[in-house]
Formats: structure tokens, C-alpha cells, sequence
């Protein structure tokens, strides 16, 4: 504050003249007397001041002095110094599933306004949310900051953690805070835990077929945290109809509900549960069966070996007629299927198959196929001589002769295994239906799982599509909103269901003590708007009192 | 409803709103009159048949045509002078209230007390069986007609002087002397004022000229004694309408109170020579009190 302000000065000093004529105004009080001779002739008192004083004491005067100060002070341009937390801060705020309910995203970035007001910058913003982003760079502008919180916006998936987002800034920040739901236990960062609403969940969902194969049974799993009973309604659709039961849940706990669902067959199913709360997305869980079979031709000889680690590595079934994957085990493939293959000691148009040799030392390139398989256990005696078309890749080696290669041409995809197996101890070892499961990953890719979260990218095998809101979608797919999505591939439908993370249905967890300590800053505010709005009333009072007395 | 021979006046509300019960009760008790006994007979009032008694008042000498049974004998066998007896009749002499009814008796409570004391007065007088009425005044006398003793003149008597507002302006030498014309006959007139206006002696004289028997109630406020107000104050004259402003403290106050003072001893010694019963009586007391004072003091 600062009264080097002439107009202050003068303003203050025009209530002189206002409590001069107060007190030259004459503030007679009339007597009615009997005899007015009486007192003729009868010479006036000399006033005592405090008389005087206390005569022309009026509430007026003390609200138009009041007015005229304050407006002064208000001219003198004063400033407020209020105690600050110093240093640069980080906001991270908590974008995930849970902070999706209703009113949360208000509170947070209320939150995130409190501190940036209650802090001196320089500030940056971090939306923490699955994938982490950035809301505003460092800046010491409070107006940018402030700006850059109201591009908050929560989404559906998972929180990651806070490590990823705090990753977003290359230099540690001194001063982290986190504004949350659900608190996490990371040391040196303040937290501000914003309450959640009451919720009412299904915590989990699932569907089984009976042990007879007749019909299903639904395993749904409810919370309530309300503070109070609930009489919740549960409702399971399927596409041969609906079924309900109702629990009376009691408030802070979990109830299992297993519900008999008859009819036909199906493969997405949708569990409901009402009434509906602040958090709605919890409220409806969805889930669907996997369809994905993989469909296989075999040609050759058996290999119960080679079948076994088959099974062990996806759902397969022996099919004559559009089969996802062609097998061929010690024979010669007289033209090339159209479809991946697998040549185990065997041939085709493409890998002309040679004579049968002794197979040197085994060697290994660096390949992430080779994950988890000790190529050194490996023990092989022969090995087939083959032929490889340009563009293969070697991932073992026989002495000089390739053992196992990948190739990827215009007819599809192709894994050789040339090493006769009838002389090696692979099928023996645990490391060879690892070595199967990864190249059969590889020859086809598998179908993502029936179930999924919000925001968890998954990569379609090559011919599949999911049905979404925005269209046909191919290849790579992160799914947005919860929900059942239909899957279009070759061999048939079938259909993914979507919900929101387990997580941001379950309690928070309780926040930790916080020990951080932050320096401190003096900043100034403004305080003349606070004045000038203080002068309304006091003006309002004086305007009253004055038409009360008659003008 | 009770006469006046069992000592209550009537159940009246004007009588309610002057006097209390209890007040009615203690002048009903009372034997005082304002015909005070001269007789041997004892307790006893004048007589005032008329024609009943003659007294002997006065010897004149004697003129052709006097009645000769009127002549003292007496007196001419001693000194041989003719001289006539002259006897006077008693008669009753009745009372009139006369009451200032002006704008500064409103000031204070001074018109209640005298309205309640001009009540108490006509009550002993109707309880006396004495006539009376009561006449208030402020620029003019409101002459109500002749007095009279019935117990209508009682109930006449207080419902007006329930009614009286305190307004208009005092004429107290007019209004005396206008009533000194108009009574029919000689009585006792009670003049109930502040007597803070001039001419106030004109006024009692024209009375006593009037044969009247007459006494100056004088009432005043605590107000008119002791102005408790001080400090800067616009004094307003309630009948002359006009004001002055004055800074009021100790010694202007002690200037008025011996003003006061002396306007009192004008009015004392006006009362002294024209042989005038004076009282002085403050609003704040009691009205019954002061008409048992005025009833015991006054010899008219």
C-alpha cells in the first residue's frame, strides 16, 4: 500500500470540512415552555465542548466519514500481502475412469485453481490419465495456467503411474501435488484427495456355462458405498432375454450374486444394476465369451509332440476347409496354401526340402522369438537341407544350415523348422512348447481377449474388424467407451465387451501422511475491489438513514 | 348508583377517569366544607333556608318610611338618635370553579391534575350540597350556565372536565373579568391556573370587585420548576408561538428559577392585597390531597 497518491490524499482530506460543518451546524433540540417571558432577558451558557460533542455524534456522520475513508484507502491503492508457497509446483491431475463422476471434474480443477492461487509459480499442468498428456507447460503466468485447467477433461481408462506422468518433464520439479480421488502412496509429493461421491458398483462380472452345458450362470459381484442400505435391483441381458434379482446391500460392502441365465446359447452378455448413481459407468459391466478358434489343416505325418504344444499354446481344432493355419510335419507340400503355414521337417513350392545331413552346433540369432527358450539345452543329430526364398529371416542355426527361419511373402506367412525331430531331445524339453506358442504368435496372431478396459490397445489379427462407433476398425484398436463391440472376422462373428477399470469402482485408498514441506513466498494482491464493494453497503445504510429522517 | 347522602357520586365514566374509587371513598369520608361552621351548633353547617334566620348586621339611621318595629329603642334611650336595625340574610354562596384550560397547562400534566382537583372540589361541594359549576376558560370563559347543586351539575360537571384538551391561548385578566359580569350572584371562585400569563392581577380584581370570594390555584410542572434540559435548545412558547433559541446550562437555568421566583412573589403579594387565598401545587402530586388542602386552608 502505498499513500503517495494525491488523490488519496485530497479525498481523505476533504472529510475535514465534512466534520467542520457538522459541528458549525446548530443542533437545537426544542422545549416547549409555558412562559416564553420567563426567559427572556436570561444570557445563553458557553456550551461545554463534550456537550457540544455529544450532540452532533450522529450515525450519519460516522457512515459519510466511513465512506469517504474507504474510498481514500481504496484510491491509495492498497495492497494485501499474503504468505505464498514458493517454487515451481506441478499439478498433476487425476484424469482417470473415477474422476469421471459427476461434479468431480469441477472439484479437481477447483482444486488446481486453489493452488495455483495460493502459490507463486512458476506452475505446470499434467493430466494424469491413460496416456498420461500434458495441459500446461511451465509458465509464470497465472492467467495461462489457470487457462491451460480448463482443458481438463477425465476420460474412461486406467490411471498409469505417476511416474509416467510425472516423466512428461525431463527436470524433477520441487514441488509436485497431486490432486486425486484416490491417493497414491508415492513419497515427496502433497496430495489434495478430492472425495468421491457415494457409489453403487458392480465390481465384477462373469459368465460360465454349467458343468451339463444346458445353461449359463452369472457371477456378478455388487458394492455399495453409500452411507445407508441399498435395495439394489441386478438385471442380466443376454440375447435370449432378461433376468433380474435384487439384494438389499448393506453400506461399505460387497455382496456376490450368482444368477442361473437359461436359453440359448450366447456370447455378450450385459449386467445392470439400479438405481443409477453419479458414477454410471460402473453401474452396467459387460462381458463376452471368446469365439476365437483356431482353425487348423494338418498335412504330413502326426506329431503328437507338435499337436500337444499347439494345444498348450491356443485353441485349436483340426479342420479340412478354411483353416487359419496349415501344419505340414515331414512331407513335401506339392503347391503353397494361401494361408500361413507351418513346415515342420517339411517342404513346399517355396521351401524345396533337401536330404536329411548331421547338424552341426546349434547357434542362436538375437531374436525376441527365442524369448524364454534355452537354445543351449537343445540337443539335434540331423537336420534337413533346405532352400529359402530371399527375405528370410534365420533365427537358429545348425552349423551352417538353417534350423528355424520366418518369411513373410505375398501368399502369407511361413515358419520352417528343418531339424529332424526324431534325433533332437526339443520335444522333451519345456522350452519346446514356448518355442511353438511364440512362432505360432507369430503365423496368427491371436484375437485380443473377449473382455477389455477402456483405453487398453489391442492389435486385430490381420481380417478382423471391430464394429464401433466411428466405423470399421482394423489393425491397432483402443477402445473409449464401455460397451459390447461386435467382431467381423473371416471364420465368423464374435464380440469383445469393454468396461470401465476394476479399480475406479473399488474405496480409495486412504491418503498418506504428508510430510512435504514447501518454502514460503510474500505475495501481494490487490485490494481495492474489496474496498469499493465494502463501500455499497455503507453508501446503501447512509441513503437509508438519511430518507428514514425525512431528507 | 349512589347519592350523595351515602357518599359516592355516580358510575359514570367521566367520574372513573378523574377520580378513583378509593379517592371518591376518601372525600366522601372527609367533613370538610367550604361553609365553615359559625354556630354553636356543633359539627353543624350555616343554615341556608332562606328567611329561615336573620342576623343583625348593621345600624343606619333612620329615614321617613322605615319600618318604626326596625327602630332601636335601645340605642335612641342611650343617644337619643333614631336609628334602624338592618339585618342580613344569610344565604348560600355557591362556587365557582374557574379552570385554565390553555395550551401550557397541556405541558407537564398540569390540566390533569387541575381538572382532577376542580373534580375533587365539586364532589366535596355536591357532597356539602353546596351549588356549583365549573367554568373553563382560555381566550374567553365558557360560561356552562347557572351553578347548581343536583347531582346532574356533578355528572355534567365531570364529564367536562374529563373532555378538556389544553389549547388556545390564556386571556387570564379578560376571562376573570368577564366572569365577574357574568355569575349571577357573589360565590367563591377557585381560579386553577399556572397563572404564567400577564395580567393576572386585573384579572383577580375584577373579581374581588365582584364580591366574589375568590382563591389562586396555582399549578405547576416539574418542567416549569426544574427544565432538566441542558445544552443547545430551541425554547417554544406553546400559547404565543414563537421561539428562542438559548444555550442551556447551570446559570441560565438558575436565572429562570429565580425568574420563576419572582413572578411567584408578584402573584403573592397581588393575592396578599386583594385579601385572595393563594395555593401552589405541583402536577405531580396528588389532586385530592390539594383539594383537602385548599378546602382546609381556604376562609372565604
Amino acid at each position: 500500500m502505498s499513500f503517495a497518491q494525491p488523490w488519496a490524499w485530497l479525498w481523505l482530506c476533504a472529510v475535514v470540512p465534512v466534520i467542520i460543518l457538522y459541528f458549525l451546524r446548530r443542533k437545537e433540540q426544542d422545549w416547549p415552555v409555558s412562559a416564553l417571558f420567563l426567559w427572556e432577558g436570561i444570557r445563553p451558557d458557553r456550551p461545554l465542548f463534550r456537550e457540544r460533542l455529544r450532540q452532533r455524534l450522529d450515525l450519519l456522520l460516522f457512515l459519510q466519514i466511513l465512506a469517504m475513508i474507504l474510498f481514500a484507502f481504496s484510491l491509495s491503492q492498497p495492497q494485501a500481502s499474503f504468505p505464498r508457497p514458493s517454487g515451481a509446483t506441478l499439478l498433476v491431475l487425476d484424469g482417470s475412469a473415477s474422476t469421471s463422476a459427476r461434479g468431480m471434474s469441477e472439484k479437481i480443477v477447483a482444486a488446481a485453481r486453489k493452488v495455483v492461487e495460493e502459490s507463486a509459480g512458476p506452475w505446470a499442468a499434467v493430466l494424469w490419465q491413460d496416456p498420461p498428456s500434458l495441459l500446461g507447460g511451465a509458465t509464470s503466468s497465472r492467467e495461462e495456467i489457470l487457462r491451460a485447467l480448463a482443458r481438463y477433461r477425465p476420460n474412461l481408462s486406467r490411471r498409469p503411474e505417476l511416474a509416467q506422468a510425472l516423466a512428461l518433464f525431463p527436470e524433477p520439479w520441487p514441488r509436485v501435488v497431486v490432486i486425486t480421488d484416490n491417493p497414491p502412496t508415492v513419497p515427496g509429493v502433497e496430495l489434495v484427495v478430492i472425495d468421491r461421491p457415494e457409489n453403487l458398483a458392480i465390481t465384477a462380472f462373469s459368465v460360465r456355462p454349467t458343468p451339463d452345458g444346458a445353461r449359463y450362470e452369472a457371477f456378478v459381484r455388487v458394492r455399495n458405498d453409500q452411507k445407508r442400505y441399498c435395495d439394489a435391483q441386478i438385471r442380466v441381458r443376454t440375447e435370449a432375454g432378461e433376468f433380474w434379482t435384487s439384494r438389499l446391500l448393506p453400506p461399505n460392502e460387497e455382496e456376490e450374486v450368482i444368477l442361473p441365465l437359461s436359453g440359448t446359447p450366447t456370447q455378450a452378455f450385459v449386467a445392470e444394476l439400479l438405481p443409477s448413481d453419479d458414477f454410471p459407468w460402473d453401474n452396467t459391466r459387460y462381458f463376452a465369451f471368446s469365439s476365437a478358434e483356431l482353425r487348423v489343416a494338418w498335412q504330413g505325418e502326426e506329431d503328437r509332440y507338435l499337436w500337444a504344444a499347439l494345444r498348450a499354446a491356443a485353441p485349436v481344432a483340426q479342420a479340412e476347409e478354411d483353416a487359419d493355419l496349415v501344419v505340414a510335419v515331414e512331407t513335401q507340400l506339392a503347391e503353397e496354401p494361401p494361408c500361413p503355414l507351418l513346415l515342420w521337417m517339411a517342404g513346399s513350392p517355396l521351401f524345396p526340402r533337401g536330404e536329411a545331413q548331421p547338424a552341426g552346433p546349434l547357434r542362436a540369432a538375437p531374436s525376441s522369438f527365442l524369448a524364454h527358450v534355452d537354445v543351449e539345452r537343445f540337443r539335434l543329430s540331423e537336420i534337413y537341407a533346405l532352400e529359402f526364398p530371399p527375405g528370410a529371416t534365420v533365427l537358429l542355426w545348425a552349423g551352417d544350415l538353417p534350423l528355424l527361419a520366418l518369411w513373410e511373402g505375398p501368399v502369407g506367412r511361413r515358419a520352417v523348422f528343418a531339424g529332424k525331430l526324431k534325433t533332437s531331445n526339443l520335444p522333451l524339453l519345456p522350452d519346446f512348447p514356448i518355442l511353438i506358442r511364440n512362432i505360432l504368435g507369430w503365423l496368427v496372431p491371436p484375437e485380443p481377449a473377449p473382455v477389455l478396459e477402456v483405453g487398453q490397445a489391442v492389435t486385430l489379427p490381420p481380417g478382423v474388424e471391430v464394429i464401433s462407433e466411428q466405423g470399421q476398425t482394423s489393425g491397432l484398436w483402443m477402445p473409449e467407451r464401455p460397451g459390447i463391440y461386435e467382431l467381423r472376422r473371416p471364420a465368423g462373428q464374435g464380440f469383445l465387451a469393454v468396461n470401465v477399470p476394476w479399480e475406479a469402482s473399488q474405496p480409495p485408498t486412504p491418503a498418506p501422511p504428508s510430510e512435504v514441506k514447501t518454502g514460503e513466498a510474500i505475495s501481494e494482491r490487490p485490494l481495492w475491489p474489496w474496498i469499493l464493494l465494502a463501500l455499497g453497503p455503507v453508501l446503501l445504510v447512509e441513503a437509508v438513514l438519511h430518507e428514514r429522517r425525512g431528507g | 348508583m349512589a347519592g350523595p347522602g351515602r357518599g359516592t357520586a355516580d358510575g359514570s365514566p367521566a367520574v372513573g377517569e378523574l377520580l378513583s374509587p378509593a379517592e371518591l371513598a376518601l372525600l366522601a369520608r372527609t367533613r370538610l366544607s367550604l361553609h365553615h361552621p359559625r354556630g354553636i351548633s356543633p359539627g353543624g353547617h350555616l343554615s341556608r333556608r332562606t328567611g329561615a334566620s336573620l342576623e343583625f348586621a348593621d345600624h343606619r339611621p333612620y329615614q321617613p318610611g322605615d319600618d318604626l318595629r326596625l327602630v332601636d329603642w335601645a340605642v335612641y334611650a342611650r343617644h337619643r338618635k333614631l336609628v334602624t336595625k338592618v339585618f342580613s340574610r344569610e344565604v348560600e354562596a355557591p362556587l365557582y370553579v374557574l379552570l385554565d384550560a390553555s395550551r401550557s397547562m397541556g405541558i407537564g400534566g398540569k390540566l390533569r391534575f387541575s381538572a382532577r382537583l376542580a373534580a375533587a372540589l365539586c364532589f366535596l361541594a355536591f357532597r356539602s350540597g353546596d351549588r356549583f359549576g365549573v367554568y373553563p376558560f382560555r381566550e374567553h370563559l365558557e360560561y356552562q350556565g347557572r351553578p347548581l347543586r343536583r347531582k346532574t351539575a356533578l355528572i355534567r360537571a365531570f364529564s367536562q372536565l374529563a373532555s378538556l384538551t389544553a389549547e388556545g391561548r390564556t386571556d387570564l385578566a379578560g376571562s376573570l373579568a368577564h366572569a365577574a359580569q357574568t355569575f349571577p350572584e357573589p360565590g367563591l371562585c377557585l381560579v386553577i391556573s399556572d397563572f404564567l400569563a400577564l395580567g393576572f392581577a386585573d384579572g383577580l380584581k375584577a373579581l374581588r370587585f365582584g364580591r366574589h370570594s375568590v382563591a389562586a390555584v396555582q399549578v405547576l410542572a416539574r418542567e416549569d420548576v426544574a427544565p432538566a434540559l441542558t445544552g443547545e435548545v430551541r425554547l417554544w412558547d406553546v400559547e404565543e408561538r414563537r421561539g428562542k433559541p438559548l444555550v442551556l446550562g447551570r446559570s441560565a437555568q438558575r436565572a429562570y428559577q429565580e425568574a420563576l421566583a419572582r413572578w411567584n412573589h408578584s402573584l403573592a403579594e397581588t393575592c396578599q392585597e386583594l385579601q385572595v387565598t393563594q395555593f401552589l401545587f405541583l402536577a405531580e402530586g396528588s389532586p385530592v390531597g390539594a383539594a383537602l388542602e385548599v378546602v382546609r386552608r381556604w376562609q372565604p
